[in-house]
């Protein structure tokens, strides 16, 4: 009998692929543990039993055939801003309810080309605009490892899906931190690729230049299986880049680490900082060497990472207007009114402070002073991370300021739950890849070590992973929920 | 904060939410004046750096010239796929609200 | 009052016929006479999670245009989201552009009754189109709007003037112009409906800048320029003001009306298109696409001018409408008699386009028919009166002129013998008018006409009049009566 509990992705499609495992024992393996556990965590918005069941009969016919694929078989769950052919996608908002994509996401597409089986639209913030998946119309999930905690977020409920074993491997999208802060909370490895690895058609906009879809696992070689599949160019988007993922992994052996000071300031949790630290000195106990720099910039990141997401989120969540699909807006009015009142009834409350402020931003006598200026910002923090990954290997930081927290105790407060970004906005804004890996637990709660690269260096902080998973078996570690 | 010192004011917030055609409550009014200056408050610290001579910047990594060749294809949806979500259709056509 | 000076200045969007497909989607571009969205996809029907994608021939045909309209070309060309909610915008934006367009600072020459003038371009850049609305009766007392976006993303040149226009007839001139010269790069068939389009810009000394928007054909804008003018105009005679405003053109009823609605508070935030790339223009890019334009207006008038022997005013008639030309070249190269076949085209064919609505490539029949016919007149086959009404029959059924000449009896006679048959029985008849016509010269030619009538106007009008004067001359000799 097979363990969810130990199982990867990569040895799922191995058993499928030898036989030994039909891919619908997998699905129904996944399915009854999203039964028992999801009613707890809420990590999904919609579980699409039937589609995955009807999928994996697919599967199973055609291996028969002959068909291998590298994900043969394997659950994945899809966070609900990535659109799935015939599966609901809402994007945990009300203005979304019942909208049916008519088509795949290119990342759905080719993880269907390899075998892998969508099994459910998992929890986020609304329109991947907060920071805890507590801002979704679907309620918010709760973290596995203290089910009063918030996940993170927005990937929240891959997160929480993933940490759980609800689904070996998820799907996030993270637009200034929203895998890698789940991934933190939820004490599993999330990895944003480099801007333009990885095709975001199907990915539901929130902020174009700065957004990625990247995956959610539990194991890091699942991680690089993933990036394997999803990334490379389609013809769809035309913000791809050449790229094409390598990785064999050799050691951290002569890594050299950066250490920027202003991300182990005292705004952050101390035990956040010695968590971090020692996968710092663990890394320098297998060959790695670390210097303590400075990235003054990084001061400015976060406003003009809001700046620049809202101003992209006004334009992008324009189209909601009820007409096309979605919520339906009203008849008895003349188009303006009928368009306020949907979009005043069917978007959330931090999506509309986002939608407003984004407007300000760009609007007539305002646009030099915040958009283009955080742009030209966003040039002078990109050359300032390439000038240090000049000299070193990865940067590490803090994948977040603090441990998760309570549910509701920043909700009311939109400021102090953006300060959860604080420390991964860089990446987003450089356009560089970065990891957040578990570096341990603080008061039983996980907390995460990020790690930021080169363009398409996505192999070395797999490099980093792996060296940590190695030598602290971070991927056995399971939150009491799940091991019910 | 004083009223005279708000960036933004409640007209400007009223003439924000036609732009983005948002209806507000009053109650949404009442936090977004109170909380959209907050958050102003603290975007200005960008306002320290000297941003003077740097180009914006355009796709993060300075790709260029992406296009694709004029030729028929990609995934054309049937008439039935593309009016499948709308709410509201008639012969073939979308139904929109009224223009005046 | 009529002194008073008057600017004018157009915004011309001109849709790229010569695509295959739409500007940002594979969809095609032939939208005309197809069931209501049918020509759709994800992308231009805006449904969420859709990238655009630039068609590279947009981009080369938009270049020919700008070189074509003698414009500095910039080297980096960027588009930009242009933010306003429309039912016919599936994303409640346009892709458009704004800093660094295209190409800006060109000019063409016009020519009115005669007199050349210079009208500078300020920009040449590429939009893409919007869908169309359909409403139940009139746009104000629809009860609702239909939406078709089969049109939405066609690629459009937009090619803005500045106030350099004086009259509507130089409005009108610039866009005959300016739609020949579209027609001679094949970039854009003006003939097909609603290919071109504009948004006109008009003040008079004293009054203030109006736009009048969306005028659905080039031909629609000398009307509503001229109402326009009228309106200002009794305006300020009357001593009243001219708003500043938008106005809309009522095609029905021949008059501009105020666009009311208070939802026209415009402010578009403009912001960098973040899906899409900047496009750099090369100077060898530029200069492989200006040897290759073809021969432009100007220059082939001035040709025709040289090759033809034609007037200034003949070529300008024909360059017009470039199908109009082409089917003149065609003709003289077949038939060989340039002045007779220019008076042809532009006289008789020109004629019989207009009185039919049509266009030349609506014609069933080309320039060798008609050089046919033409043939047949200089063979004295046919009369150029009956040729005349032969065209018109060629026009109306597509017939060969032969058959047509045949199965109406249509031929020239030119014998005397047959002619000597209709004189005398019109001899007999007019008794009256011969004892005159013996008397008095000049009422032969009453005579001539009454035997041209009696053949139908078949007979030699030449030849009917040696035949009757010979008759006359005869008939004073037997009464002994010399010539009178």
């Amino acid at each position: 009998m097979v363990n969810p509990l130990t199982l990867t992705a990569k040895e799922i499609a191995q058993q499928v692929s030898s036989g030994s495992l039909s891919a619908l024992d997998v699905v129904e393996l996944y399915l009854d543990r999203i039964r028992r556990l999801n009613p707890k965590i809420n990590a999904f918005i919609t579980v699409a039993e039937e589609q995955a069941r009807r999928a994996a009969e697919e599967v199973d016919k055609a291996v028969k055939k002959g068909f291998r694929g590298r994900l043969l078989g394997v659950p994945i769950a899809v966070k609900d801003v990535i659109s799935t052919k015939g599966i609901e996608t809402t994007c945990a908002s009300k203005i979304l309810r019942g909208y049916v994509p008519p088509y795949d996401a290119t990342v759905v597409k080719r993880l269907k080309a390899e075998g892998a089986i969508v099994i459910g639209k998992t929890n986020m913030d609304e329109f991947a605009m907060g920071s805890s998946t507590e801002l979704s119309a679907y309620g918010p999930t709760r973290n596995p490892w203290s089910l009063d905690r918030v996940t993170g977020g927005s990937s929240g409920g891959s997160g929480a899906a993933t940490s759980a074993r609800m689904a070996p491997t998820s799907l996030g999208s993270d637009t200034g931190g929203s895998v890698r802060c789940p991934a933190s909370f939820c004490g599993i490895v999330g990895l944003k690729p480099t801007y333009g690895v990885v095709s975001r058609y199907g990915l539901i906009s929130y902020a174009c230049s700065l957004e990625q879809i990247g995956p959610m696992t539990v194991d890091v070689e699942d991680c690089a299986l993933l990036m394997e599949v999803i990334s490379g160019r389609d013809g769809f988007d035309s913000t791809l880049i050449d790229y094409e993922f390598r990785w064999s992994y050799e050691g951290v052996k002569g890594l050299r680490i950066a250490v920027p000071k202003e991300f182990f300031s005292e705004g952050t949790d101390e035990r956040v900082l010695e968590s971090v630290w020692r996968v710092i000195k663990l890394l320098e106990s297998n060959g790695a060497v670390y210097e303590e720099v400075s990235l003054p910039l990084s001061r400015y990141a976060l406003a003009a990472y809001y700046i620049i997401a809202m101003s992209e989120a006004s334009s992008n969540l324009a189209r909601y207007d009820g007409i096309r699909y979605g919520m339906p807006y009203d008849p008895s009015l003349p188009w303006h009114e009928a368009f306020s009142k949907v979009r005043g009834e069917g978007f959330g409350l931090e999506v509309k402070r986002r939608i407003i402020l984004g407007t300000f931003a760009l609007s007539a006598g305002y646009y030099g002073r915040y958009y283009l200026k955080a742009l030209k910002l966003r040039a002078m923090i990109r050359d300032q991370v390439l000038s240090l990954l000049k000299r070193f290997d990865v940067i590490a930081t803090p994948t977040t300021p603090f441990p998760p927290f309570k549910l509701g105790e920043k909700i009311e407060d939109p400021l102090s739950l953006y300060m959860a970004d604080i420390d991964t906005v860089v990446a987003n804004l450089a356009g560089v890849p970065a990891i957040s890996i578990p570096a341990g637990l603080v008061d039983g709660l996980p907390v995460g070590a990020q790690f930021m690269a080169n363009y398409c260096r996505e192999d070395v902080l797999l490099t980093v992973a792996k060296c940590v998973q190695d030598e602290t078996h971070f991927d056995k570690l399971v939150p009491g929920v799940a091991k019910a | 904060m004083a009223r005279s010192e708000l960036t933004i004011t409640p007209e400007l917030l009223d003439h924000l939410s036609n732009l983005a055609k948002l209806k507000l409550t009053e109650e949404e009014k009442r936090i977004f004046i109170r909380d959209l200056n907050r958050i102003l408050e603290y975007f200005n610290v960008i306002d320290e750096v000297d941003t003077s001579g740097v180009d914006q910047v355009f796709h993060i990594l300075g790709l260029t010239n992406t296009m694709r060749e004029d030729e028929v294809g990609g995934e054309p949806l049937s008439q039935e796929q593309a009016l499948s979500n709308a709410a509201s259709k008639e012969e073939g056509y979308i139904k929109a609200p009224r223009m005046v | 009052m009529s002194g008073l000076q008057v600017k004018i200045g157009l915004e011309c969007h001109c849709q790229v016929t010569s695509l295959k497909t739409k500007m940002f989607c594979r969809c095609s571009s032939d939208y005309r006479g197809k069931p209501p969205n049918v020509n759709v996809c994800p992308t231009c029907l805006g449904l969420p999670g859709s990238l655009p994608y630039l068609n590279r021939r947009a981009v080369e045909e938009a270049l020919k245009v700008a070189l074509a309209l003698n414009c500095k070309i910039n080297r980096k060309m960027v588009f930009y989201r242009k933010n306003y909610f429309y039912p016919d915008l599936s994303k409640n934006f346009q892709i458009s552009q704004y800093d660094f367009p295209l190409a800006v600072d060109g000019y063409v020459t016009i020519n009115v009754n005669g007199r050349e003038k210079t009208i500078r371009i300020r920009r040449v850049h590429m939009e893409e189109d919007p869908g169309r609305l359909v409403y139940k009766g009139r746009i104000d007392t629809s009860p609702y709007t239909l939406v078709d976006y089969n049109r939405m993303g066609i690629a459009l040149i937009e090619v803005v003037t500045e106030p350099d226009m004086e009259s509507p007839a130089e409005a009108k001139a610039f866009l005959e112009e300016l739609r020949s010269i579209l027609e001679h790069l094949e970039v854009s068939d003006g003939s097909l409906e609603g290919s071109m389009r504009c948004d006109v810009n008009i003040s008079i000394a004293g009054g203030t800048r109006v736009e009048i928007k969306n005028i659905s054909s080039f031909k629609d804008v000398e009307k509503a320029l001229a109402y326009e003018i009228m309106r200002q105009r009794n305006l300020l005679r009357m001593g009243r003001e001219v708003k500043r405003e938008t106005r809309h053109w009522d095609e029905v009823r021949g008059i501009t009306v105020a666009l009311r609605a208070k939802e026209e508070e415009m402010d578009y935030r403009y912001f960098p298109e973040p899906d899409l790339v900047p496009v750099e223009i090369s100077d060898d890019f530029i200069e492989k696409v200006r040897s290759s334009l073809p021969e432009l207006p100007s220059a082939r008038r001035a040709r025709l001018v040289e090759q033809y022997n034609l007037t200034e005013y003949e070529a300008r008639v024909l360059t017009a409408d470039k199908q109009l030309a082409d089917f003149f070249e065609k003709l003289a190269s077949i038939h060989g008699k340039p002045k007779v076949d220019c008076s042809v085209v532009i006289n008789e064919l020109l004629r019989l386009l207009n009185e039919k609505n049509i266009e030349v490539r609506d014609l069933k029949f080309t320039p060798k028919e008609v050089a046919d016919l033409l043939f047949m007149v200089d063979e004295g086959v046919v009369s150029w009166k009956s040729a005349k009404y032969i065209l018109r029959r060629m026009v109306e059924t597509g017939e060969h002129p032969k058959k047509i000449a045949e199965a109406e009896g249509i031929r020239r006679i030119s014998s005397v013998e047959e002619i000597e048959k209709f004189v005398s029985k019109v001899f007999e008849e007019h008794k009256g008018d011969v004892e005159a016509a013996i008397k008095d010269d000049k009422v032969i030619h009453r005579l001539v006409g009454e035997v041209l009538k009696e053949t139908r106007m078949l007979a030699d009008p030449k030849i009917t009049f040696q035949v009757v004067s010979k008759r006359i001359r005869e008939l004073r000799a037997e009464r002994g009566l010399a010539s009178a």
